[in-house]
Formats: C-alpha cells, structure tokens, sequence
C-alpha cells in the first residue's frame, strides 16, 4: 500500500459568533490551580430564546449555575433555573460558570455544547494546558473591557484591573522604573 | 505602549512585591480604554499586556492578551423634538392638538434593531402629554431617521398650577444595546425687561 502526503494551501475568514461567544482556548494554568469562567450568551434573535441543555466533554470541566451551587457537566433545563436560561431578544446574559481544576499536568482539549429550543448545538472549544513552571500566571485567558464583545465609541472610559498570582518558591517584584525601562507595557496590533 | 495609542489606553502601575500564593490575587496594574479617543479609522485593537520583572527587564514573563471591537457612532436625537411647553394658553392648546414625533437617527455604519420603547416614571409626564409608540419593533439603517414616539400635549384646565421642568428618560432597547434620551416638559419662559443704557465716561451702564 502506498501512502502519500498532499498538502494543500486553505485560507478562511473568521466571522464573529453571533452568540458574541469566544473559544476558551491557549489557557496556561499551573496544577492545582482552578481556572473559571463566566459564559455571557447573546440572544442574537428578535424573539425569545431559551437554552434547554449544556454539557461539557469532560468529568473534570463543571458547569456552574450562578444562583445556586450544584456543580455538574450536564444540565438540563429545569425549573430552578428557567430564569436564568431565558433570554429575551437580543439580551446578553450570564448564564453558567465553567471551572476547571487542575489536579494533574496535561493539557485538556474539550468543549462545552450547549443547546437551545430552535435545536441549535453550539459547540465552545476548550483547550487548557496545566503546567509545573513556576512564575507569574494571569487569572484570566483574555482581558475583557465589555461583555458585549465590542465597545462603542460614546461610551464613558472603561477600567478593568490586572491580577497576576505567583506560582513558585521566591517573591517576585514588579517595578516600574522609568520610561525606557518599565515593567509593564502594553504592545497594540492594528 | 507606542506613543500613537497613548491617547485612548492608560495604565496605571503598581509597585509591589508578589509573594508565592497561589490563591492570592495580586493587582499590579489598572488599564482604562476611552472609547471617545479612539480614532474612527480604528475598528479593532487587540495586543498582549506583557509583565517584566526586576530580575529580568528583556523578556517578559507574562502575556496577557486583549481584543475587542470597536463600534463606531451614535444613535442621535433632536433636542429640539424632545422639549415641550405646557401651558393652559387657549391658542397653544389648539396648536398642540397635533401629535409631534420624536425621532432617532442611526449614524452607525451597521443596521439596528430596536425592540423596546419604555418611558421612566411616566407618572410624572401623563397629566401633561399622551404618548404613542408607532412600533416598538423597528429596524433603522445606517444614515436613516425614524420615529421613536409621537407625543400629543393635553389641554389643561384653567385651574392649571405651573410646576418647575419635568425631566425623566425613554429607554431604547435596541440589539447594540441600550440607549436613553431625555424628554422635558416646561411651562414657563424667561422674560427679557426692556432696558436702556448710557455710557458714562468710559463705560457703560445699564438701567431698567
């Protein structure tokens, strides 16, 4: 049997979700360690939606209800939080927590599936690398400035902070220095 | 950050040294966006925070990635169509028999879709006006006006009492998000006196 490689050359345009979802994808945490999420859902429609099931690909990823705690990684649609899974049109609303704890080095490759009554399968990629490298983490993958997904130009300034936690034996010291030299700098692509 | 972008994003740092905790949640930094300093020809930023330490000024330690959209434009209104004089004056009570729009203007480059129309504390307003809502489902295009409400005066009594401005808020629900403009009433104008004036010397002093 022979066998042979073609490669091929493919090209795409990425296109927004109209959900205003993103995947949770490159997050590098360190054992032991939780990373959480709060999944804001965009009802894109101008009627009613309701979303009847999520589910993760994986025992380990939980699902969250933000109301009450009952953490699992299957939920199904039931009264106690019928609120929270109904969005009128076009509201954006937060509708789980996604929590992962790392209680061993490997790097998870899952998605969250959630469903709605117009049997849409929304399928959210997640790809967690859990690591042992001592040094500085973030607690968040993406830093956020709207839950919208965008800004509009008349709003009023937006300030979100910045944590960081230390994942290692010895203290670690951030100083701003001078101008050539700071510690923190931000570096924009447009 | 390069000089260009120092207009619309700041930083403000924090000295401080980050013990080893893992369940400790250090600030080191707040960063503010100012979305009315962004220039129109930038629709899209995204970048990485990068961290350095002391020990090591080179290579940062940390990256911490941002994007986002940035939409640009406005959902405009006339202040003119917005502002009412009540008055129990016979002849503006038949002038105001018409019912008078109050529109909105989509300066957005992308469609809207307006799907609620609410008025805030529309207790204090229904004494003085009637308020219809053509549609409380519209979609309005880039570069369009359409009508929001339409608002009739209601003819007072002569027992009419004057009251100060009334002032409260239409809410715009749309799928950008929400939107709110002021709507007044007033019943009062100002009244200029007649004056004279002579100039004394080298100045000028008025008299009523």
């Amino acid at each position: 049997m022979n066998i042979s490689f073609c490669y091929l050359k493919i090209s795409g345009i990425g296109k927004l979700n109209p959900f205003r979802l993103r995947p949770l994808i490159n997050i590098e945490i360190p054992i032991n360690s939780t990373y959480e999420y709060i999944i804001q859902f965009y009802n894109p429609y101008n009627y009613p939606l309701n979303i009847n099931e999520i589910y993760t690909s994986d025992e380990n990823l939980i699902i969250e209800l933000l109301s009450n705690k009952n953490p699992k990684n299957r939920l199904t649609k039931i009264s106690p939080y019928h609120e929270q899974w109904y969005l009128k049109p076009y509201e954006t609303k937060s509708i789980i927590k996604i929590n992962y704890f790392a209680y061993k080095l490997n790097q998870l490759y899952g998605f969250i599936c959630m469903k709605t009554n117009f049997s849409e399968k929304i399928i959210l990629p997640v790809e967690i690398n859990v690591l042992n490298r001592p040094g500085l983490y973030s607690n968040v993958d993406l830093l956020e400035f709207s839950t919208e997904r965008f800004i509009r130009s008349v709003t009023k300034s937006i300030k979100i902070p910045v944590y960081v936690f230390n994942y290692g034996l010895d203290p670690v010291m951030i100083a701003v220095s001078d101008v050539l030299n700071i510690s923190i700098k931000m570096n924009l692509f447009l | 950050m390069t000089p260009e972008h120092r207009d619309y994003i700041t930083i403000r740092y924090k000295h401080l040294q980050i013990s080893p905790d893992i369940h400790r949640l250090n600030q080191i930094a707040d960063i503010t966006i100012h979305p009315n300093l962004i220039p129109d020809n930038i629709e899209h930023i995204h970048g990485y925070v990068e961290v350095y330490t002391s020990m090591n000024n080179e290579k940062p330690i940390l990256k911490i990635p941002f994007d986002e959209r940035i939409l640009h434009g406005s959902l405009d209104f006339k202040k003119e169509e917005t502002h009412f004089f009540i008055s129990n004056n016979e002849l503006n009570n038949k002038q105001n028999e018409l019912c008078q729009p109050i529109r909105v203007f989509n300066r957005y480059n992308t469609p809207i879709s307006v799907y609620n129309i609410t008025i805030n504390n529309f207790e204090l307003l229904s004494k003085y006006i009637q308020v219809k809502i053509p549609s409380s489902f519209f979609y309005l295009y880039p570069d369009q006006w359409n009508e929001l409400l339409c608002i009739t005066l209601l003819k007072q009594s002569l027992s009419f009492v004057p009251f100060n401005n009334i002032q409260t808020i239409i809410d715009v629900y749309t799928n950008l998000s929400y939107f709110n403009f002021p709507i007044r009433l007033y019943n009062g104008f100002l009244n200029v006196r007649k004056f004279f004036f002579l100039k004394e010397k080298n100045n000028i002093v008025f008299y009523s």
